[in-house]
């Protein structure tokens, strides 16, 4: 589905609407995606505002995924694009995940859960003996620090970098690292930039590869597909 | 040879809070050894009980993972940055 009309058809599941999910989402409606699933389960709060700029004081206790739905239909509105949105108000895990993503090829992950990554990345390879039109854009921002990587068919897996998700005494959180708006709205653009390239069989830097923002610009890692990785072995999910 | 190591935020604990250390070594092994000698307990946080580098971690010789190059093999010049990437999650 690399035709001018076909891709933007493809239903792309947002997980997580936040400082990632906000920009991220903001960005594939406006390159011309018209059919996203938005999925999370927080709602606004006032501490959200400096990087979750779709949001305003108003919205304080409102459901995220509600709000947000309805600020991108108005946006695809003022654009004069045809959007559908769904929402669901979940969150992602092993157990859940080929239901929440049921009816959706592609994703984009932003949430602030490292399991999650891992869950959505599963998923993404999960059809490759199968249909194999899976495609993942996986993304991440502390500090002033950010990564992703998009998991498309025939190429690497996040597996194949991250073989599994650190313990919690070896992740950073917003709370102890901080998070930069303007660090993590790039972050989550430019990662639905490469998911957007990726629709679109574009080559784009992010594909099979982990682009690192560093302070001073960004670092490309081509990423190979590791012998024993899962996303070699024709794995599948179970359950 | 005087080697700069960038510490992640979740390691910074054990390095008093510093975000770069300079250290000596001839390749990545020695530099992480080092690293430990100065910091007591950081290595197990790095490397498993076989020493080779945690599954969550990627560890770059400049703008390579060593995975690609000679893994703790990989020599390393003077004035070379080494950087210890966890898989993060935020946004």
């Amino acid at each position: 589905m690399t035709d001018a009309a076909s891709w933007r058809q493809r239903r792309v599941a947002v997980i997580g609407c936040g400082g990632l999910g906000v920009p991220g989402a903001w960005t594939l409606v406006c390159a011309g995606v018209e059919r996203l699933r938005l999925i999370d389960t927080d709602v606004v709060e006032v501490s959200n505002l400096h990087r979750q700029v779709l949001y305003n004081e108003d919205d304080a206790g409102a459901i995220k995924t509600e709000r947000l739905a309805a600020q991108l239909k108005s946006l695809a509105a003022r654009l004069g694009q045809n959007l559908e949105v769904e929402t669901r108000e979940a969150r992602m895990t092993a157990r859940d995940a080929e239901m929440l993503l049921h009816g959706c090829d592609v994703a984009f992950e932003g949430t602030d859960d490292a399991v999650s990554k891992f869950v959505v990345n599963d998923w993404a390879i999960a059809d490759r003996a199968g249909a194999n039109t899976r495609i993942a854009a996986i993304g991440a921002a502390i500090g002033r620090r950010g990564q992703w990587m998009v998991v498309k068919p025939g190429g690497a897996c996040y597996r194949c970098l991250f073989e599994e998700a650190p313990p919690a005494d070896m992740l950073a959180t917003c709370q102890v690292a901080g998070v930069i708006g303007p660090v993590v709205g790039q972050v989550g653009a430019m990662c639905a930039r490469s998911l957007v390239s990726a629709l679109k069989c574009e080559a784009d830097p992010g594909q099979s590869a982990l682009i690192r923002r560093v302070v001073g610009g960004f670092k490309t890692t081509a990423v190979d597909v590791a012998e024993d990785c899962r996303c070699a072995r024709g794995w599948r999910a179970c359950g | 040879m005087a080697v700069r190591v960038k510490i992640p935020t979740p390691l910074r604990k054990f390095t008093g809070g510093a975000d770069i250390v300079e250290l000596d070594g001839a390749n990545v092994g020695d530099v992480l050894k080092s690293l430990d000698a100065a910091h007591p307990g950081l290595m197990e946080k790095i490397c498993d009980k076989n020493g080779k580098v945690r599954r969550f971690i990627n560890v770059y010789a400049g703008d390579d993972d060593i995975r690609f190059l000679d893994g703790l093999e990989t020599s390393v010049a003077d004035g070379a940055e080494i950087s210890i990437i966890p898989a993060i999650a935020g946004g």
